[in-house]
């Protein structure tokens, strides 16, 4: 083989004397395609940029470092010889379409404005390139398409437009840094397998740079795990996935093996703590006159004390609102919700507050549920002030809430942006369960943080409801999570609970909705006895199916 | 994409003030000192005439001249401070308890009154605030005490606006949601939640508004509406002296430099203030 396309050697990135990047050395050859994985604050975004001559200002540049494009060394900072290789050599797809494509203008222009830059100088060859670009990432009526906003387009589709662009001056290198993180399950599958066919068809380079263990697999010939800005593990595929050697490797294959396996469900009777019968929540309208927007339509379901409801949907579901509206926290449409004894009807009486401190919620994003002017003590303690337990008793209970969810006593003294984001959901947890609630409704928490974070307060939640016997609904779009922690699950599509079933029935020959089984086809998983082949040729090893492959045939 | 800062990032922006906030603070320290001392500092009583020395450029016995009544310019600069500043200062607090206050009760009490209150608010904006402040001492009659009424009442609605967008801002958090869940009623949302976040917001606009209270309180001494004519200020200054700027034009230029002097200081002070105060930068470190 001749010499790779791209060498890195000995990266070392550091700010105010601290090493973010410690050492990287990467080697990769046309047609290959390498995954680079880690969690945030790994080092692998710095390393993307890196590579496009693109590090924001104030970072130092090892001098020790080498960076070979196509046999030529290109310093870090030499922004004159990386410009020449931008868009035309190297080519970038980032996270965020919709903060990447600029929204006054059309689609077609702003591929047109890479077309220009890789010197395509005739307006009738750019047009004709920019419907063939378009159809190359599989978009429907290229022509029509390209007229288009990116506020018209769906996320998909938008991310669909970057790759597109990314590839429209012929580029031998496309870095995509998290290319699937914005995107919902099922679409993520569809761009993951469309950079597969494309690496193929153009024999690209193709350096992945993500946190999902999947993406990774499903995409990558080789693997670089990233931690602490160094590469602590690297090697191929299906090698590092079903072998790992690292300790840090080993616990993030084993995060996602661990969720993998159903735990066997229990079978008990047990109280009821929460029922919705046909409910229905609006949105009001915003203005006067305006028609209320219905986001979730006659939903009924069944809480039990001591156990899981599991509510799985993608962005826009309603699932997020269902889950509020059973707090008791937004007025219903229609439709019936029995509270720990209170009914909760349309126009009825609120709940009384010595009840509603006894259902709780965790939010996602945990710093938005503390107050950032607050220590961690300070906000435990609202609600036990609230509560009116008397201020002597506060602090020992506050420690001891500490306590349960694996934080010190030194954490209450702390600001809620001290914290790290595990830390954080933590102390909204220990909050949450300082008011001895009955009933906990769980909205996305474990969105927002990492890997092998998510799995420790995956755990924590099921040890607490061991230990303290409340009813949990979990809401969520990851199917393996929900699956895991829950005794019985429900998806939601479009405000309609679509289909109910056991965890361990949640797989594509037991369901029958067809929006749950696409859910199901999309979902990527990496297949942790090593049954991924290598095939030579840098064909996609592993056919990811894509949403119209299992549409029922009717 | 996330990049990695330095996770002393809180350290770095806790930095001392600038050099340029120190001078203002000096500069605004000066002249509310001399304000403060002005009956010992001033070498002449502001209202004395002396005629035989009109419109005298600086000299030793004069620091900064007479003017066309031969009155010493220095003296009535000092005396005047007391004055401007009084007016500027009361009419900013006015504005932020009448703003402030009009605003919390409005938002507290729904989303009706929240509508109709501020309707009323919008109507007090539409009009220019100097018209607003002139008409208000016609009918108030002159004097200081009605310039500061006619002052707050015109800059009250700023602070009505901060309230309310700080409130919509943070109503909406999940701690406030959390709060609620709590058990948390109105007040206690509002007293441990809104008002820190609201804190920051109102002092900011106050400490806009204070420079431009001054200006406009100068503008009506200027019109001859501000405070009785016995009592210098600034804006009376200006007025009075602005007829013989050809003939002796460091008369009028004493009071206009110590108006610009005052509001630079004023607003950079109010900017760091601004800075210090914001909820953004707060909560930004960590997110970034």
């Amino acid at each position: 083989m001749t010499a790779p396309l791209l060498s890195l050697r000995n990266l070392i990135i550091s700010a105010g004397g601290r090493r973010l990047v410690d050492g990287v050395s990467l080697d990769l050859e046309a047609g290959r395609t390498l995954a680079i994985i880690g969690e945030s604050g790994s080092g692998k975004s710095l390393t993307a940029l890196s590579l496009l001559g693109l590090l924001p200002d104030g970072l130092e540049v090892d001098p020790a470092t080498r960076i070979t494009v196509d046999g030529r060394v290109l310093a870090p900072r030499d922004e004159r010889g990386w410009r020449a290789l931008r868009g035309r050599r190297i080519a970038i797809v980032f996270q965020d379409p919709m903060a990447c494509l600029n929204p006054f203008m059309r689609v077609g222009e702003q591929i047109e404005e890479t077309l220009q830059r890789a010197g395509i100088a005739a307006p009738a060859e750019r047009r004709q390139r920019i419907v063939t670009g378009l159809a190359e990432v599989e978009l429907p009526n290229p022509a029509a398409l390209a007229t288009r906003y990116p506020h018209q387009l769906s996320g998909g589709q938008q991310q669909r437009v970057m790759i597109a662009m990314a590839l429209a001056g012929e580029p031998d290198l496309l870095i995509a840094d998290e290319p699937t993180s914005a995107l919902d399950a099922s679409v993520q599958a569809d761009i993951v397998a469309l950079l597969a066919r494309l690496q193929a068809k153009r024999r690209l380079a193709l350096l992945i740079i993500t946190h999902d263990l999947a993406v990774a697999g499903v995409l990558g010939h080789s693997i670089a795990v990233m931690q602490h800005g160094r590469v602590v593990e690297t090697g191929p595929a299906a090698e590092v996935i079903s072998r790992p050697r690292d300790p840090y490797t080993a616990r993030l294959v084993g995060a996602r093996r661990r969720l993998a396996d159903v735990p066997a469900a229990q079978t008990m009777a047990r109280p009821v703590a929460v029922t919705a019968e046909a409910v229905c929540v609006d949105y009001s309208a915003r203005r006067l006159f305006g028609t209320s927007f219905r986001a979730v339509h006659g939903a009924s379901l069944s809480l039990l004390a001591g156990r899981t409801l599991g509510l799985l949907g993608e962005s826009g579901s309603g699932k997020s609102t269902l889950a509020a509206a059973l707090a008791g926290m937004r007025p219903l449409a229609d439709g019936r919700i029995r509270l720990l004894g209170h009914a909760l009807e349309p126009r009825g009486k609120p709940l009384p507050d010595a009840l509603r401190r006894r259902c709780q919620m965790v939010f996602q994003n945990p710093y938005g549920a503390l107050n950032p002017r607050l220590t961690i003590g300070r906000a435990l303690a609202e609600p036990l002030a609230l509560a009116r337990v008397p201020a002597s008793a506060q602090a020992a209970r506050i420690v001891a809430g500490l306590n349960e969810v694996g934080l010190d006593a030194d954490h209450a003294m702390r600001y809620p942006h001290q914290l790290s984001g595990g830390q954080r959901q933590r102390a909204c947890i220990a909050r949450a369960l300082l008011c001895e609630p009955e009933v906990l409704i769980c909205d996305e928490v474990i969105s927002a943080l990492d890997m092998t974070v998510k799995v420790q307060i995956l755990d924590l939640l099921k040890r607490l409801q061991a230990e303290r016997g409340f009813a949990m609904l979990f809401v969520g779009h990851d199917i393996e999570a929900v699956r895991w922690i829950s005794d019985e699950v429900l998806v939601m599509h479009q405000g309609r609970i679509v289909e109910r079933c056991r965890p361990e029935q949640l797989e594509l020959s037991a369901v029958r909705d067809p929006y749950t089984r696409r859910l199901l086809s999309a979902r990527l998983m990496p297949k942790f006895d090593g049954a991924i082949v290598e095939k030579p040729g840098g064909q996609p090893r592993l056919q990811v199916s894509t949403a119209a492959d299992c549409l029922p045939a009717w | 994409m996330s990049l990695a800062l330095p996770a002393k990032a809180g350290e770095a922006v806790r930095r001392g003030p600038s050099p340029r906030t120190m001078i203002a603070a000096l500069v605004l320290a000066l002249i509310v000192a001399l304000a403060l001392a002005a009956p010992l500092v001033a070498p002449f009583d502001p209202l004395d005439q002396d005629l035989r020395a009109l419109n005298q450029p600086p000299g030793p016995e004069h620091w900064l001249g007479t003017d066309h009544m031969g009155r010493d310019v220095f003296s009535r600069l000092v005396m005047g401070a007391r004055t401007t500043l009084m007016v500027g200062f009361g009419g900013a607090l006015v504005a932020f308890i009448l703003g402030a206050g009009f605003g919390l009760v409005a938002l507290s009490l729904g989303r009706v009154a929240e509508t109709v209150m501020f309707a009323l608010i919008d109507l007090v904006r539409a009009m220019p605030d100097v018209l607003l402040a002139l008409l208000l001492i016609v009918a108030l009659g002159a004097g200081a005490q009605p310039v500061v009424i006619a002052l707050g009442v015109a800059f009250a609605p700023f602070f009505a606006y901060v309230a309310r967008a700080t409130f919509h801002r943070e109503a909406v958090k999940d701690y406030v949601t959390a709060a609620r869940l709590f058990g948390g009623g109105k007040l206690h949302v509002l007293r441990l939640h809104l008002a820190p976040n609201l804190v920051g917001g109102l002092v900011t606009q106050a400490a806009i508004l204070l420079p431009r209270c001054v200006v406009t309180e100068s503008v009506l001494s200027f019109l001859g509406l501000g405070s009785s004519p016995d009592e210098p200020t600034w804006g009376r200054m200006v007025a009075d002296a602005s007829r013989y700027i050809e003939t002796s034009p460091h008369v009028i230029l004493a009071p206009v430099i110590a108006i610009i002097l005052l509001t630079l200081s004023l607003s950079i002070l109010g900017e760091a203030v601004r800075r210090n105060l914001d909820p953004l930068r707060a909560a930004g470190e960590a997110k970034l």
